[in-house]
């Protein structure tokens, strides 16, 4: 050999050996995401699938290898405490959580939850990527983030499809509260966009069963199609079954809901012309991502626990976790930053399929926005209508 | 309009089955049982139990319903048992009792939410038609519920005015010593009458399962409802009780159509503040419960 | 031992724990929260023991609680009142409030009276949620000012436990003078007491006033402390809650009460994402402590110290 290429050959050696050496002592850290659920109490079912979603979300990051930010590598640890839907009680998790338990990261669960929050998690400059959230009220902490489209947003498949059907007037129905109202708001301002309008609007407040009364009112107005709201699986259940115990024959609008449990509610019979404003959920087509994290949800809980709003907890976990990576530092406002610029033109595929971060107008900033699918149910079937991003796409 | 009659009566007959079994409860133990509520939650678990989980595989509904049903009405009627053997070494007070009864209410819905999950469990409705008869429609289920609930208050009330036993416990509840004195076997009477009263709850249960969704915390919101009447009509007075709930039935269901159900549930704690600010013990309340 | 020494050493003790308790706890300002939350919760147990011993059972104390914080956001945010004058007001007008409905009530047998604040308390609740644009509805009201002198965490543990010993030594005080006696011996039996000529009226009155007042007080220090506020405090389990305090810790007691809040909200605190499950043990909990060990947890020394006397002497 000469000696030119024995010291090249050493050199690379060496290099390779040092590389090889520093690699192996990167250190590796623990990042702690805080959550913050109702567990107990009306709105369990909401907490607990999210919490089981946010831990699939770290889990499968974690053993994706960890984020790696500069020359340590962290690995997502969850803390979860219950906070049972009163606010008290969630000032004191919340509390836990950042003061004792040292979280870089936060999610808290429920809307009416996050004000008795808010001044806390600016203090502590905490980001919160909230479940169900009200950005009216959540965008007054600097780093609250939104898990779930807001109204408008969110609406616009069903515009189109109603639209298409020829819709001219609508009554729209939620929980009464200050999310309830600008969600109301929201709707009845796209439906005027696409030539619908609202001769009704009632609300109802939260834990009623009983829809009677309300819906005489509203649907002797006989309006052209009913939009049931954003309350839920039991809300939008009883309120589309007993509306056609009423008489009433137009079409309904429900919203993110298990269409499994839908069909139990209602009956098969009563559920006919039925359209739902969803996510792909189990049973539905879909492919990639969605498919792969609802496959691993029920073949672990089962399809009947399933429910829309609780898939958010993993995509936050990925949104976070890009963010992270973008920015190559844990500082909640440089992470704040690079998640922002995840925009339409820059989506990513997560649990919900293509998303990103809204930014301004429609796209409310520091909201993840994705299109929602809507689904009619016909003939004893769901039968996917058409949605997703960049345009509407009607299927016949 | 006659819709909204049909509302009115239709509230008032599951407030009068609940109502009914708490003043046999309060008249048998001299206590008021605030799981009545739960107990109700439990009768429409059993009927759900049988019939949307198949435990017992029946493939006629009909048939299925009808063991649910009395299933519910057997288990709960051995738990309030249960609950009155629990409650007789209390004497001491009121308070433990109350208290025992509000670790039960905890107890129960815990032990649901855990052993059954916290998704919403429904039981299929037996008839899915609807009837549309003089210028209303209800569904079949409604109806069924009404014709059960009116027939099961007219046998009560037939027991009550008539049958010896029905007269012994409407003694047991009147005056306790009297009654002993009378010859009457107080603790076979009063077990009775819980096992009775709290059997009630469960087919207030069982019958409303299938009309609504049903999930632990379906009973805090009759049992409050059951309150009022009982405050509104007279603690421990059966003829209060229904009349009163009757009342708040049809007041509620009439503004909760006109004016919203928030308002309504406001109008009706109105009504039962002005009943209170004139008189007091209630409607038919009587005069032992105020100190001279 | 003396029992007058046992009872006042450990009195001593407790007290100067939880005086220097935040120099103990200063790596860790959560367990200051945490005890802050525990002094809040103890004065309405206390409340509620104290109107036990006129034979009344409330379940609106929480209710009146609600109310005073909500007067105390009013006040301040509302009518611009200082924030001190606003917690003096905080303690008034549920008192007054109470006041009011006491004029058909008050002379209610137990039963009837509790089943009475009941639906007061229900209906307060209700109201919250209706009417949205006074009282902010489900959201509730946020921005509440804090009280001025007070800033850090442990400013306000500080203030937190002055309250709540002032209350104490009030409702102590109270126990222990005539009017004391009056009311132990209805405690102890109500019929008799009445024919011996006593008035059971006014000792109502003058419990429920106190008690409503120190609620009242506790919900606007309640407010300010955490500046926002939702009726969904007020769910009725929270009224359980506290009675579930009571009976395990102890009734009659003020370190019962206290004991017993304690015991409960490290429970809480320990099931963290077991939340589910808390339903289930509390109220098991509270079933083995009614039938078998109806004296609380404050009864359980002396359960422990008469066991061994009875070992101990000869037979």
């Amino acid at each position: 050999m000469r000696p030119k290429s024995t010291i090249v050959f050493a050199v690379m050696v060496a290099f390779y050996v040092l590389a090889f050496a520093s690699l192996a002592s990167s250190q590796e850290k623990i990042l702690k995401f805080g959550s913050a659920m109702p567990l107990s109490g009306a709105a369990s079912s909401w907490g607990i699938n999210f919490d089981r979603f946010i831990r699939k979300g770290c889990e499968d990051v974690n053993e994706a290898g960890g984020i790696q930010v500069g020359s340590v590598r962290y690995k997502w640890q969850v803390i979860t405490y219950d906070h049972g839907y009163v606010p008290g009680r969630a000032l004191d998790v919340v509390t836990r959580l950042i003061e004792g338990d040292k979280v870089d990261f936060i999610s808290v669960y429920g809307g009416g939850v996050q004000s008795t929050l808010l001044e806390l998690l600016g203090k502590h400059k905490m980001l919160n990527f909230a479940g169900g959230i009200n950005m009216n009220v959540g965008s007054k902490a600097p780093l609250n983030f939104s898990s779930w489209p807001q109204a408008n947003y969110a609406f616009w498949p069903a515009s189109q499809v109603l639209a298409h059907l020829g819709i001219k007037t609508g009554v729209f129905v939620m929980a009464d509260d200050e999310y309830g109202h600008a969600h109301v708001a929201g709707r009845v301002e796209q439906s005027k966009a696409v030539g619908i309008n609202s001769v009704g609007e009632d609300f109802y407040p939260r834990g009623t069963t009983e829809f009677y009364p309300l819906l005489r009112r509203l649907l002797a107005k006989n309006p052209d199609f009913f939009d049931v709201g954003t309350g839920g699986i039991r809300d939008n259940g009883l309120l589309i079954k007993q509306a056609r115990e009423i008489g009433f024959k137009g079409p309904m609008l429900a919203y993110a809901v298990s269409p499994m449990k839908l069909e139990e509610i209602v009956g098969k019979e009563l559920l006919e012309n039925t359209y739902m404003l969803s996510p792909p959920f189990p049973g539905a087509p879909m492919k990639g991502k969605v498919k792969a994290i609802l496959d691993w949800f029920v073949s672990k809980y089962g399809a009947k626990e399933y429910d829309a709003g609780g898939v958010g907890g993993h995509a936050v976990i990925e949104f976070l976790t890009k963010g992270i990576k973008d920015a190559q530092s844990i500082d909640p406002f440089k992470v704040a930053d690079a998640m922002g610029k995840i925009s339409k033109e820059k989506q990513m595929e997560t649990s919900y399929g293509m998303s990103y971060i809204g930014n301004a107008g429609f796209d409310l900033p520091r909201v993840i926005t994705f299109w929602l699918n809507v689904y009619q149910y016909k003939d004893g079937t769901w039968h996917e209508l058409g949605g997703g991003w960049p345009s509407y796409e009607w299927k016949k | 309009m006659m819709g909204i009659l049909m509302d009115g009566l239709f509230n008032s007959i599951t407030l009068i089955l609940l109502s009914v079994g708490m003043v046999l409860v309060i008249g048998m133990l001299r206590i008021v049982n605030f799981a009545h509520g739960a107990l109700y939650m439990v009768g429409s678990y059993v009927v759900w139990l049988v019939v949307g989980q198949r435990l017992i595989p029946l493939d006629n509904v009909y048939l299925g319903y009808s063991i649910g049903f009395i299933l519910a009405v057997a288990c709960v009627a051995g738990m309030g048992a249960v609950i009155e053997r629990l409650l007789r070494p209390l004497k001491g007070g009121f308070l433990e009792s109350f208290i025992l009864t509000l670790g039960l209410i905890l107890f129960l819905e815990g032990a649901m939410l855990v052993g059954f999950g916290i998704d919403e469990k429904t039981v299929p409705s037996l008839f899915a038609k609807t009837v549309t008869a003089i210028g209303f429609s209800l569904p079949q289920q409604r109806l069924f519920v009404l014709v059960v609930g009116i027939a099961i208050g007219g046998g009560l009330w037939v027991f009550l005015t008539k049958a010896r036993i029905g007269i012994a416990m409407r003694a047991v509840a009147q005056e306790l010593e009297g009654a002993a004195l009378q010859g009457i076997n107080i603790r076979y009477v009063g077990m009775l009458g819980m096992a009775i009263g709290c059997g009630l709850a469960a087919a207030a249960g069982a019958l409303i399962a299938p009309v609504y969704t049903v999930n632990p915390y379906i009973g805090t919101g009759p049992v409050t409802k059951c309150f009022i009447v009982m405050v509104l009509g007279g603690i421990g007075s059966l003829p209060g009780a229904v009349l009163a709930s009757f009342l708040v039935g049809f007041v509620e269901a009439i503004s909760a159509t006109f004016l919203g159900s928030g308002t309504a549930k406001l109008i009706v704690y109105f009504l039962l503040l002005v009943v209170m600010l004139i008189r007091p013990m209630g409607l038919y309340g009587g005069q032992e419960w105020v100190h001279r | 031992m003396e029992r007058f020494g046992y009872k006042e050493i450990s009195f001593s003790a407790v007290v100067a724990f939880f005086l220097i308790f935040p120099v103990i706890a200063a790596k860790e300002p959560y367990l200051l929260h945490i005890l802050i939350i525990v002094a809040v919760y103890t004065t309405l147990v206390w409340g509620l023991d104290l109107l036990l011993d006129c034979a009344l059972i409330s379940c609106s104390q929480i209710a009146f609680w609600g109310m005073g914080s909500y007067t105390f956001a009013l006040l301040t945010l509302k009518c611009g009142w200082n924030p001190w004058l606003a917690l003096i007001g905080a303690g008034v007008v549920p008192t007054i409030m109470s006041a009011l409905l006491s004029y058909s009530s008050v002379n209610l047998k137990t039963m009837y009276w509790c089943l009475f604040s009941l639906v007061f308390a229900v209906a307060f609740h209700e109201m919250l949620f209706v009417w949205r644009t006074f009282l902010g509805g489900a959201e509730g009201i946020r921005g509440i000012p804090k009280l001025p002198l007070v800033t850090s965490r442990t400013e306000w543990y500080y203030l937190a436990f002055f309250l709540l010993f002032l209350i104490g030594a009030v409702i102590h005080q109270l126990r222990g003078s005539r009017i004391g006696l009056i009311l132990r011996g209805v405690r102890i039996n109500e019929e008799l007491a009445r024919s011996a000529g006593i008035s059971i009226i006014r000792c109502r009155l003058v419990c429920l006033v106190l008690a409503n007042f120190f609620a009242g007080i506790m919900g606007g220090f309640f407010a300010a402390y955490t500046g926002a506020l939702s009726p969904f405090n007020l769910e009725l389990d929270a009224m359980f809650f506290l009675y579930v305090y009571l009976i395990v810790g102890g009734k009659g007691s003020l370190a019962g009460c206290l004991a017993g809040t304690a015991l409960f909200i490290f429970i809480r605190e320990l099931l963290g994402p077991l939340g589910i499950y808390m339903p289930v043990i509390y109220g098991t909990i509270v079933i083995i402590f009614v039938t078998l060990i109806p004296g609380g947890l404050v009864s359980l020394p002396q359960r422990f110290l008469s066991h061994f006397e009875r070992v101990k002497a000869p037979t």
